[in-house]
């Protein structure tokens, strides 16, 4: 709202001057042309925004262009001067929506009759006595480059880099407060990069509406969220995915008319757009409520395209068959997706949407419609990396793909020349980084480690020579003629070193396609997570509080909730007096942690303290806990909770009751304090 | 007019462009060795905070040297350092003196450069930014391609 308000503003000023300047030169139709576009667009928006009185009044003005444009009446000084009221009247409206929130009450009938008339080549009716001119509002919002923001962009980052330098060496209050300074320095030049997603969407109503005609299918649309916000970037690049999985929405997903009266539906198809935050991240969702995925059919078409055996076909369950959607082989059959349901170049959406470091998820209810959910980090400009050495080399290794750190067995099997381990049941290949970089020293002894890495459907170890901490990097694009495909950035650590960000997918590609044809796509569909692993429920972290003295000490996080499962030693935690209670502080990751001890009283005097540290933006919260027991991956029922705020619902898992306890409770409370 | 400063690499001097120049330091940091990039991306390092990707020309025109300095430029933003033997003067060369590169250079220097410039009774051969960073990303290119 505040940029189509800005926006508006912009346009009526030049607006005014164009109109002045068209008084000069009637006949120039480029000019008028300019001038119809200004309103016609005002006109569009303000019905989208539901803004009536702005509507009407931009209505009764691109009416009078009109008869300009098809030459149907002169320019004269009369209608220059109807045209001016009427910007005045636009100008007065906006001044007020931005005071106000709502448009004025009243309303412009008086300009309008005069522009009607005009038109009509009736008597113009006189200007209503009072219309003076109104005063100039304070501006809430400007229009500032982009060159700017990106240059601000960069200077935080140089000071988050200096920052980050400056950590090896103090821990002195006045660094950490300086250190929490840059952080919301950060943060706050990344909210001017942030674009209320409605910029991506406002075309959508309009694309829908073609679509619904062309296919003789109503649809309306719901878009809900339109002002979530999302970096600029990341928001161009989303257009064409979008675009596609409407187009497929309507195309495959709403039955036709006849279908949908037969089954009982309204013959109108909905279509939601939704987008909310979560957890860090974006989530974007596209449902309609079609017919949903034809399981049969993707089983047939499974088969006939040679994707998965019909063996496999058969056994294959609802998330496995959503999987091989998302397969290459599969959409590109276009006559099959028509009789099929779905499938057209979601391989691209897929891989689109990862590459902005995003995930994409499906949900299919037969018969009820299905929903895609994107889910997209907020930036890309600094990401959450681990650093990894291997030989005399440092790396960052994007967080995002990484989905368990293992430390290798001494001696690893091969397959048909490909090193491979087994990981939780499955048999992944096994990538040395040095070959890959060709590094050629030697691994200094000790036992090697490797980050179990998920890139599109591929799984794989990365095996490495050492690992370090995770921390937020700051990306830089490589020179323009270091073409190394494997790197997709650098960036410089704290020490003042240049290194490299590791780009998983790229190192996916050494591993020989034969041999992955032959190993894991027959696996692959027998182990579906692989190509698809999100659960429809989050798993759940199970953990232990209270000292081995209370009943009900098993509790449990969603596990999408938590960032980081640590390790804190008592002597590096402060306890810091606050007037009502006590508040336990420790370093964490170039700032402050807050623990948050489970059980009442003081924590125990143990030598490590286990902590569960939340998801989530702002200063870091952890929960203080005996230990963390389990992650639990099957889908568990939630039951509403006894009414306590920290409490999210009730899980039974294998006959025990347990407390789901609500990570946002936590969060919000230590902040707030 | 252009300015630019002569620098001698292997027996030869190059002209840089004034304009693209951002530094000038002697040639002793510690270099980040990029791998897998041809030898003439000699490495990445941090200079003020900002990346500088250091080139070495000796290794593309495949002559001797001993490096004394870094040149650093900017070309669209992204800093490079071309690494010399040594830096000399600043001089206005009129642009209309470019002459054509005279016959029997090799493919690789002519390719890099616009034209000779003749400076104290030597031929100062005048970089071409542009074209130099073109020649190496497809050298570069063809140097990978066995490897992937």
């Amino acid at each position: 709202m505040d940029d189509f308000l800005a926006e508006t503003r912009d346009n009526m000023a030049m607006f005014g001057r164009d109109l002045i300047a068209l008084e000069e030169r009637p006949h120039d139709d480029a000019l008028i042309a300019g001038l119809f576009r200004v309103l016609h667009s005002l006109k569009g928006t303000c019905g989208f925004l539901d803004l009536p009185r702005l509507e009407k009044i931009a209505h009764a003005g691109e009416a009078l262009l009109d008869t300009f444009r098809r030459h149907h009446l002169p320019v004269t000084s009369q209608a220059i001067s109807l045209m001016l009221i009427l910007a005045d009247s636009v100008t007065f409206i906006v001044d007020a929506l931005a005071r106000d929130k709502t448009e004025p009450p009243g309303n412009d009938d008086a300009v309008i009759a005069r522009i009607d008339a005009f038109i009509h080549g009736n008597a113009i009716p006189p200007p209503p006595p009072g219309a003076a001119a109104q005063a100039m509002p304070a501006f809430s919002s400007i229009r500032v480059s982009v060159t700017v923001l990106d240059e601000l962009m960069t200077l935080v980052s140089e000071l988050v880099l200096a920052r980050n330098q400056l950590e090896q060496e103090y821990m002195s209050p006045t660094f950490q407060r300086l250190a929490a300074t840059v952080a919301e320095l950060q943060e706050c030049v990344m909210k001017t990069r942030m674009q209320p997603v409605f910029h991506l969407w406002q075309n959508m109503p309009r694309l829908l509406r073609d679509l619904s005609a062309e296919l003789g299918k109503p649809v309306r649309l719901i878009m809900r969220g339109e002002s979530t916000e999302l970096d600029r970037h990341i928001l161009e690049q989303l257009h064409d995915p979008l675009l596609h999985l409407i187009r497929n929405a309507v195309d495959h997903g709403i039955e036709p008319d006849e279908t949908r009266s037969r089954v009982g539906k309204p013959e109108q198809a909905t279509i939601i757009l939704e987008a909310k935050h979560e957890g860090g991240y974006v989530v974007m969702s596209v449902t309609d409520d079609g017919r949903g995925l034809d399981m049969e059919r993707i089983r047939e078409r499974a088969v006939s395209s040679g994707l998965m055996t019909p063996d496999a076909a058969q056994r294959a369950t609802p998330t496995q068959l959503h999987g091989v959607l998302f397969m290459p082989g599969f959409s590109t059959a276009a006559e099959v997706t028509h009789v099929s349901g779905r499938g057209v170049g979601l391989d691209v959406v897929r891989s689109n949407i990862e590459k902005l470091g995003g995930t994409v998820a499906l949900q299919s209810a037969p018969g009820q419609g299905m929903a895609i959910t994107l889910k997209m980090p907020l930036t890309l400009t600094i990401i959450p990396g681990l650093i990894l050495q291997c030989r005399e080399h440092r790396f960052v290794l994007p967080r995002r793909v990484i989905r368990e750190l293992v430390r290798l067995p001494p001696l690893l099997d091969r397959l048909e020349g490909q090193v491979v381990m087994r990981w939780r049941e499955r048999l992944i290949p096994v990538i040395d980084l040095a070959d890959v970089l060709q590094l050629k020293t030697p691994c200094d002894d000790g036992p090697s480690h490797a980050a179990i890495v998920r890139t599109g459907s591929l799984i794989y170890a990365l095996r490495v020579c050492r690992m370090f901490d995770t921390r937020d990097v700051v990306v830089r694009p490589l020179a323009p003629v270091t073409h190394v495909p494997v790197f997709s950035g650098q960036t410089i650590m704290g020490d003042g070193a240049v290194i490299f960000i590791l780009d998983a997918g790229e190192i996916a590609r050494s591993l020989a396609t034969e041999w992955l044809d032959k190993h894991l796509a027959d696996d692959g569909t027998d182990d579906s997570p692989q190509a698809f692993p999100e659960k429809a429920s989050d798993p759940l972290l199970l953990f232990r509080i209270g000292n081995g003295k209370r009943k009900d000490a098993e509790k449990a996080l969603k596990l999408s909730r938590v960032y980081r499962l640590e390790k804190i030693p008592h002597d590096a935690i402060r306890l810091s007096q606050d007037a009502a209670r006590n508040i336990y502080v420790a370093p964490y990751e170039g700032g402050v942690i807050t623990l948050v001890p489970l059980q009442k009283g003081t924590l125990p005097e143990t030598q490590t303290h286990s902590v569960i540290v939340l998801e989530g933006g702002g200063p870091r919260i952890g929960l203080v806990v005996d230990a963390v027991t389990d992650i639990l991956y099957e889908n568990v029922a939630l039951t509403p909770g006894r009414g306590k705020a920290n409490i999210l619902g009730r899980a039974t898992i294998d006959g025990r009751v347990i407390d789901v306890l609500d990570a946002a409770f936590y969060s919000k409370a230590e902040n707030a304090a | 007019m252009t300015d630019r400063l002569v620098c001698a690499l292997g027996g030869q001097l190059f002209g840089i462009a004034a304009t693209d120049i951002r530094h000038v330091m002697p040639y002793d940091f510690a270099l980040l060795p990029v791998p897998l990039a041809g030898e003439t991306i000699a490495g990445s390092f941090n200079w003020r905070g900002q990346i500088v990707t250091i080139l070495h020309l000796h290794h593309y025109l495949d002559i001797p040297a001993h490096l004394g300095f870094t040149v650093v430029v900017s070309h669209h933003e992204t800093l490079y350092g071309l690494a010399m033997d040594t830096v000399m003067d600043v001089v206005s060369f009129p642009d209309a003196a470019c002459e054509a590169m005279p016959a029997g250079q090799t493919h690789r220097l002519e390719k890099i450069t616009c034209g000779v410039f003749a400076h104290k009774a030597r031929e100062v051969a005048a970089l071409d930014l542009n074209s130099l960073l073109h020649s190496i990303a497809e050298d570069d290119d063809e140097t990978n391609l066995p490897d992937r």
